[in-house]
């Protein structure tokens, strides 16, 4: 188990860096000898590969920070303004995918951390992304609904097995029906979860009815933030 | 006129083949690319490459499992393993011509791959 361990974090971790590493090296000292296209393609898988390492550093860095106990501070969060700008940011990294968003009448202000809501939408929909075929949307829907605001990222990939939901959020676990066909390490459905019940929410996934999968969290509203919730960030 | 070497870079990651093709054909060498193992045996069949640069971990057929069909099927072709986790052990292991760990100066790649294409020559 340990030496699968070390074979997925340094996969992980070393591919975007060889990336990284042999484009600046190609850049600075065969830069005359590229041609135009080879100088912009190499600078941009840099960038995107550099974006890439930092998100899996932020994860694990956000895990062991979880693990040691840490209570983070809430603060309220407009959950369809925060969802609209990271959609955007995610349109910019992946043209080619589609994703549309609903918002479902009003919803309410959740108590939250925003860089912890952002971290779980961005495992959540980068995992829609990675599962589903190459032109299919994604649907991602804000609303409230049992006094908690909700934000459920569905996808049109293999789906899942009810068998397997809960493993789906263990570190490490990777699913039998998408097995050594995906890449990651399988921390980002772990590291969701740590941070949505960090924030005193809930998280799961489902099976659709006709095909795919449904990943949603839902956090508290602030005005029902219950007195034993996790510590609320003054002023 | 002699043709360039062809080397076959196998490699799931799209960003790393690139990379790996623009160095090598930068040092002029003729470079295919295949994403998988399966690709990867496939496209032999359109072109023998001279040599092949293959990652270990990859969807559909791995490395090694590409690795073992290709010595099945007679092909001898001489093979550079790239990897980012054991890529000396899975040489040996293999019996594979060389070996690359990722990440790597290109410069130390095109010296492997130059390597074993001259270790190949008759002499």
């Amino acid at each position: 188990v340990k030496d699968e361990f070390l074979s997925l974090i340094s996969h992980e971790l070393r591919t975007p860096i060889t990336t990284i590493y042999g484009n600046a090296r190609l850049l600075r000292d065969k830069w005359n000898r590229l041609s135009d296209d080879t100088r912009e393609q190499a600078a941009r898988d840099t960038a995107e590969e550099s974006e890439r390492l930092h998100r899996i550093v932020e994860n694990l860095l956000l895990l062991t920070q979880l693990e040691s106990g840490q209570s983070p501070e809430l603060e309220p969060i407009h959950l369809p303004r925060l969802v609209a700008r990271w959609i955007e940011a995610f349109r910019r990294r992946e043209p080619s995918r589609r994703v549309e968003l609903y918002v479902e009448g009003h919803v309410s202000p959740a108590i939250g951390v925003p860089t912890y809501v952002e971290l779980a939408c961005d495992n959540l929909l980068g995992n829609a992304h990675k599962y589903s075929p190459g032109d299919a949307s994604i649907t991602v829907i804000v609303r409230e609904e049992d006094e908690a605001a909700q934000v459920l990222v569905r996808d049109s990939g293999p789906g899942i097995d009810p068998a397997e939901v809960d493993q789906l959020f263990s570190p490490f676990y990777r699913s039998r029906r998408t097995g050594s066909g995906a890449k990651g390490i399988g921390i980002g459905l772990a590291v969701s979860r740590r941070v949505i019940e960090a924030q005193g929410g809930t998280i799961w996934a489902r099976p659709l009815s006709r095909a795919g999968s449904e990943f949603g969290f839902s956090l508290m509203l602030a005005e029902n933030e219950h007195e034993d919730s996790p510590e609320r960030k003054a002023g | 006129m002699t043709a360039n070497p062809l080397v076959l870079v196998v490699d799931d990651d799209q960003p790393v083949a690139r990379m790996v093709a623009s160095t090598l054909t930068l040092e002029g060498f003729d470079v295919s690319v295949a994403h998988d193992g399966k690709e990867a045996l496939s496209s032999i069949n359109a072109r023998a490459p001279d040599a092949i640069v293959l990652d270990l971990q990859m969807p559909i057929m791995d490395g090694r499992e590409c690795f073992r069909r290709l010595r099945e099927q007679r092909i001898n072709t001489p093979v550079v393993i790239l990897s980012a986790y054991g890529a000396e052990a899975a040489q040996q292991e293999l019996g594979a011509e060389g070996f690359v760990d990722k990440p790597f100066d290109p410069d130390q790649l095109v010296i492997v791959v130059r390597g074993i294409l001259d270790s190949e020559q008759p002499s």
